[in-house]
């Protein structure tokens, strides 16, 4: 897409395939912090075919053990924010690849909420009432009908 | 809290010099043996299923950030992402699309995050490797701190060739020789004083990370 950022030739990629650039963050949390990217624009993680999802993680990994390895990091964050509601701020799919350090002033903690067993019953019982069969392609459901796509196409700009 | 007694020291002091005389092989059975996820994973303990297959479970994590946060893991005792087979680290996070889809839909979720903690420096507290899914709503409270980094240009294109270099020997696309020899970048130097621990000085790698998550 024209407008979009991350669909924009990278200056200086990391790695580039036909399928899959990898780049630094335009916005880096910490220095060294990398984006995954698909090539093609994707909003969100469910409309990334599922054989582009195992490669993107694979170089994913990879880009985390190099991060590992030049800038002496001494843990590794994979990040996606899938949705505006999760801090999705450009919409294009990227798999965040952060290399940690003590005291770096990250910080992807929360704060455990209390659930009751009834809450978490409840929970249990939505999640199961809509079973797929495992190892089941998740098939692209028609577009308009994903909140996130209709959010993403509502944002000016 | 009552001090420990002279038996439960001694029970502790045995304990450790038994984990010490142990090789790598012996360590990782034990670990498995006395891991949480493990025995979930074999049923040994209760948890609440979302998925399952033959090879990795999603559950309910108890102490969630929010309602349907997910714990996505192998069946199989990894530690750490690096050492997820191919295979399967391209299966778990398939179906991590999947569980995302199911808690958009099921949840009425706007959003998900997904976070890998990789070494616990990175947040990682479990010996097994998880993906945490994260149903989000817009104002939920919830909300991590992710400062902005300041960075040269010379230092972006410095870091972009090294970990670029690093990133094609590491892919088979590149020989260790043809690897530039990286110029210390200011990012590079640590502001902390190295660690009493048995670390080499000035190198953190992934034994480092591991001989951590050993305990």
């Amino acid at each position: 897409m024209a407008e979009c950022p991350y669909c924009q030739p990278a200056e200086h990629p990391l790695f580039e395939d036909e399928e899959v650039k990898i780049v630094l963050s335009p916005e880096p949390i910490v220095p060294g912090h990398v984006l995954v990217l698909p090539k093609q624009h994707f909003t969100i993680l469910e409309q990334v075919p599922d054989k582009l999802i195992g490669k993107i993680f694979g170089l994913a990994n990879k880009a985390s053990n190099a991060l590992f390895e030049t800038l002496k990091a001494q843990g590794t964050n994979l990040f996606i924010r899938n949705g505006v509601a999760a801090g999705q701020s450009v919409a294009h799919f990227a798999v965040h690849v952060l290399p940690r350090k003590e005291n770096d002033g990250v910080n992807l903690q929360w704060q455990p909420r209390q659930l009751s067993e009834e809450e978490m019953a409840t929970v249990e019982l939505k999640l199961k009432e809509k079973p797929i069969p495992p190892q089941e392609q998740v098939k692209s459901q028609p577009i308009e009908e994903n909140y996130l796509w209709r959010s993403w196409n509502r944002r000016p700009g | 809290m009552a001090d420990p007694s002279a038996e439960d020291l001694a029970k502790a002091e045995e304990l450790k010099k038994k984990l010490e005389s142990m090789t790598p092989e012996q360590l990782r059975e034990f670990q498995k043996k006395n891991c949480i996820f493990c025995q979930i994973g074999s049923g040994k303990v209760n948890a609440k299923k979302v998925y399952e297959d033959e090879d990795v479970l999603g559950i309910l994590d108890i102490n969630p950030a929010n309602p349907g946060h997910v714990l996505l893991m192998p069946k199989e005792h990894h530690m750490i992402l690096p050492q997820l087979p191919d295979e399967l680290r391209e299966h778990i996070f398939i179906v991590a699309k999947k569980i995302s889809n199911d808690l958009l839909k099921a949840l009425d979720a706007r959003g998900t995050n997904i976070i890998v903690m990789n070494g616990p420096v990175a947040g990682q507290r479990a010996q097994h490797f998880i993906a945490h899914i994260i149903p989000r709503k817009e104002g939920d409270g919830l909300s991590f701190t992710l400062p902005s980094a300041k960075m040269s240009e010379m230092e972006k294109i410095e870091i972009a060739s090294a970990v670029g270099d690093r990133l094609h020997v590491l892919l088979g696309l590149k020989k260790e020789e043809e690897e530039k020899p990286r110029k210390k970048a200011a990012s590079e130097t640590p502001k902390t004083p190295p660690k009493k621990e048995s670390k080499k000085p000035g190198k953190v790698d992934l034994d480092d990370i591991l001989k951590v998550l050993h305990g």
